[in-house]
């Protein structure tokens, strides 16, 4: 299973060091707000289940994520850990043609049939490697959409 | 970087200029983005990751409808 681990702390770094501290941590993403010098570092794990997941988390942030920050601000400070399922946190929202898929319970390449189609969402994005839509209007449009009988047409037989 | 990946990211890093983020690429696969106190380092390698950045982007007030003008 996909996780995804953060770790906030409170410290005080230039841009260079942001920079080394994004490439050498390897991490999915560092936000920084030079006000409240507030640093969050997220990365991607994987884990067979939540408590699995946790220790993962806990050893990223221990072993590679807080050390670094601490090399340049000794006295930085970790308010928070957080570890959440990939798919319910900040890309929950959002879904490819393949989470479309699995949303609907039909194949990649039926969504991309009937992604035009009318009733089906307007897609927030199109970006080059397929269109993004609202997760949660693909689910609603998958449980009030009307299915066809489907199957082959019957042949019309003439009235006697 | 994948080639998918990265022509995601040019598009949204073109928009996101568009609409006030400063935005540079430090390394073939790390983007930069900023805007006033705030500053994001993206490392996407997959489309979940690229789909996590928009997120996060739209979230401090990128304009996603901007994506889909004509």
């Amino acid at each position: 299973m996909a996780w995804d681990a953060e770790v906030e702390l409170v410290a005080e770094l230039d841009q260079d060091q942001l920079d080394a501290l994004a490439h050498d941590t390897a991490a999915l993403a560092v936000y920084y707000n030079s006000a409240g010098r507030m640093i969050r570092l997220r990365s991607s794990l994987r884990a067979d289940d939540f408590d699995a997941a946790l220790e993962e988390a806990r050893v990223w942030a221990s072993t590679i994520a807080v050390p670094p920050i601490r090399k340049h601000w000794p006295e930085a400070l970790v308010v928070r850990l957080a570890v959440e399922q990939r798919g319910f946190g900040g890309s929950g929202w959002a879904a490819g043609a393949k989470e479309a898929a699995e949303l609907l319970g039909v194949s990649p390449a039926r969504v991309r049939q009937i992604e035009g189609q009318p009733g089906f969402p307007a897609p927030v994005a199109d970006l080059a490697g397929g269109a993004v839509w609202r997760a949660d209007e693909v689910e609603t449009y998958g449980r009030t959409r009307v299915r066809g009988k489907g199957g082959r047409p019957r042949k019309a037989v003439p009235e006697a | 970087m994948d080639h998918t990946i990265g022509e995601s990211m040019a598009t949204i890093a073109e928009e996101a200029e568009r609409q006030g983020f400063q935005v540079r690429q430090t390394r073939s696969a790390m983007w930069h983005f900023r805007k006033g106190n705030d500053n994001w380092h993206f490392s996407p390698r997959n489309v979940l990751d690229v789909l996590y950045v928009l997120s996060v982007l739209i979230e401090a007030g990128l304009d996603w409808k901007a994506f889909n003008a004509d």
